[in-house]
């Protein structure tokens, strides 16, 4: 009994030095997230006590909240089937072994490794109306009418973002799926093919059902990383025009930092912090999953 | 049920000659093992036939069929993978109903076959787990079992029992033995075990290099080899192989193998005369030394014997495996346990020279 306590105070004492971090670093930070919403903070450090006045004035008719919110959601969803749906696409036709594969892997990789900031900037003179390269190639294509001022559109502002992001992470979830596909054994691919499947039909029978739990995973794993978007959005639009592609993010930004609101700015963290906390339970509960999926 | 025939097929990687023009007859209702160390080129071989592998040149036909085209599908085969290749996310009832869902069997059919073959295999209480709650044995049987419910023409077998433990590789070869017995279909085995092959093949293929060595029952390939690496592949422990001069002395015939000269049986006299004062390679099985002392097992005369110095002693219990060494040579006997001697010990080893081999130098052909 003494020597088990012996052994925990002695892991205890080995990770206390990263619980301390962690305390100081992120519970704290968390919890006076947590106090300062409920307080009206001006800009030199007087604090008024105005309960849940901040989160009324967030959720109560808003909607600027709404259009952040929503635009949170359509970037979230469309960013993760987006670059779900082509990572899926490029991992297919890499595990094929093309001529010449390991060169697309990296070229597809390439704009994960790339800051957002620069990213945005890219494309920034891409979509810009003056001449930018894609109106340029719509009008070269015969395609006029598909000309738009991508960002300036408060319609469409956010989808134009939606791609860039989508453009730039395709080649993060195809490596989680080119990984899973090669892990799957070929004796498993020759087994069907002796069982009677046609060309094709391996990836309905075979692939898939073996991947599904990475491909789980990366789907949580996406959404959670696209709710969290600021940058790209920051510097592409600054959420607009207007507030048109404004994402949580940047509103929290701009109440923060624009309009030194730091107790509502604060309770839009809070609420935020919430949503994610709540997807990364889920997230958990599947990396659980995944643990217990196949062994070839 | 089918017969399998090669002609002449060749497999190449590059520039690597993987299977050299083999030909091979195999009968329908025969078990055909395909034996030979890494690389000799039996899996490609068994994976030409199975469709697996394209073949660079030759004919393969199964039945009457030309399947040199035809893909894995539609050549009426099953197979039986070295790790079982079993479907991670499929319970064992899908794993074995999978081929006929996909022929769109009607479903009583299906359920039909896979109860047979799940009784016929002992596994019907595993129908509803999944392969990673099986064990290695149970696996094996669930591979047998997809393989079986198909009644396909051709069994294939890659090296099945490589990934079990030696008690349960020994049930399972006795199992699969009994199945093809019960089956009555052709089936060709691939292993690098001699003892599976020795054991479980009607007929026995012994592969080297991409090339066939020889083709035959066990006995013919244990008593008559052709060559030496037959001669040392088959057997456990393998033939021991001494380098001698064959000499002549009046009207006799013996080896010289420096340490010991030994008298050749008058009967392979007409075919060694062309031989003498040449270096030739004396095979002698392990099982066919005797210590002089004790064996009953052989009449011996004047010449039959070897003296030796005892390097090792392996007790296995029925028998002991004894390394010895004479001269130059290093040579193991089985021997009883009858026979007590201790490293360093001399001992007089006895050669039971009706069963001698003798292998041309250069060529390793067997000459006896």
């Amino acid at each position: 009994m003494k020597k088990t306590w012996l052994k925990n105070k002695f892991a205890f004492l080995m990770v206390l030095p990263a619980l301390l971090f962690v305390v100081i670093f992120m519970i704290y930070p968390l919890l006076d997230a947590f106090t300062m919403s409920f307080f009206d903070v001006k800009i030199m450090g007087e604090k008024i006590f105005v309960g849940f006045n901040n989160y009324k004035k967030l959720l109560n008719h808003n909607e600027i909240t709404l259009i952040s919110l929503k635009n949170n959601i359509y970037f979230s969803l469309f960013t993760t089937l987006g670059t779900v749906v082509i990572g899926m696409i490029l991992a297919i036709l890499l595990d094929r072994k093309i001529h010449g594969w390991q060169a697309f892997r990296i070229l597809f990789y390439l704009p994960v490794t790339l800051s957002s900031v620069v990213v945005s900037l890219l494309w920034l003179r891409i979509y810009s109306p003056n001449g930018g390269l894609l109106n340029v190639i719509l009008n070269y294509i015969q395609l006029p009418f598909l000309e738009k001022n991508w960002l300036g559109d408060p319609n469409i502002a956010i989808f134009s973002i939606i791609m860039v992001s989508i453009w730039q992470y395709s080649g993060y979830t195809m490596i989680f799926f080119l990984a899973a596909l090669q892990s799957i054994p070929d004796s498993l691919f020759e087994a069907a093919r002796i069982d009677g499947i046609r060309p094709g039909q391996e990836i309905m029978y075979i692939s898939f059902p073996l991947i599904k739990p990475v491909i789980i995973i990366v789907v949580m794993l996406q959404l959670i990383f696209s709710f969290k978007v600021f940058d790209i959005v920051w510097v592409m639009s600054t959420g607009g025009p207007g507030y048109s592609s404004s994402v949580l993010g940047t509103y929290l930004y701009t109440e923060a930092f624009r309009k030194f609101q730091m107790g509502y700015a604060q309770a839009i963290a809070v609420f935020m912090f919430i949503i994610i906390f709540s997807m990364s339970l889920i997230y958990l509960k599947l990396a659980r999953f995944r643990e217990a999926s196949h062994e070839y | 049920m089918a017969s399998v025939v090669l002609k002449d097929i060749m497999k190449k990687y590059g520039d690597v000659v993987a299977v050299s023009k083999i030909s091979l007859e195999i009968k329908d209702q025969e078990f055909v093992v395909l034996v030979g160390p890494s690389g000799c080129g039996k899996t490609t071989t068994l994976r030409m036939i199975a469709g697996l592998e394209e073949i660079d040149g030759g004919e393969i036909f199964i039945g009457d069929t030309l399947v040199n085209d035809v893909p894995p599908k539609d050549r009426d085969i099953a197979m039986v993978f070295q790790n079982y290749a079993l479907y991670p996310h499929m319970d064992v009832y899908n794993n074995m109903a999978f081929g006929l869902k996909l022929r769109k069997f009607p479903k009583n059919e299906i359920n039909q076959r896979v109860k047979d073959a799940a009784e016929i295999l002992g596994i019907q209480e595993l129908l509803q787990r999944k392969p990673k709650q099986l064990s290695g044995g149970q696996r094996q049987r669930v591979a047998v079992g997809r393989a079986i419910v198909r009644h396909p023409k051709v069994f294939l077998f890659d090296e099945p029992l490589s990934n079990l433990d030696a008690k349960l590789r020994v049930q399972m070869r006795a199992e699969l033995s009994k199945l093809h017995d019960k089956l009555k279909t052709t089936m060709i085995y691939v292993t690098h075990d001699q003892v599976e092959a020795m054991t479980m093949g009607d007929r026995i293929v012994v592969m080297r290099d991409g090339l066939v060595q020889q083709v035959g029952s066990p006995l013919d390939l244990y008593n008559k080899p052709v060559n030496k690496f037959v001669a040392g592949f088959i057997g456990t422990p393998s033939m021991n192989f001494l380098d001698v001069i064959l000499k002549k002395e009046g009207d006799n015939l013996f080896l010289d193998g420096q340490s010991f000269k030994l008298a050749i049986p008058a009967e392979y006299k007409s075919t060694l005369l062309s031989y003498v004062n040449q270096e030739l390679t004396f095979g002698v099985r392990p099982q066919d030394l005797f210590d002089s002392t004790v064996s009953r097992e052989v009449s011996f005369h004047e010449g039959t014997s070897i003296n030796c110095t005892v390097d090792v002693v392996e007790p296995l219990g029925s028998e002991q495996d004894i390394y010895l060494t004479t001269g130059p040579h290093t040579v193991v006997a089985v021997l009883d346990m009858q026979t007590r001697t201790s490293v360093g010990a001399d001992i007089k080893i006895a050669v039971d020279t009706s069963k001698i081999h003798l292998f041309r130098l250069d060529t390793e052909i067997a000459i006896i």
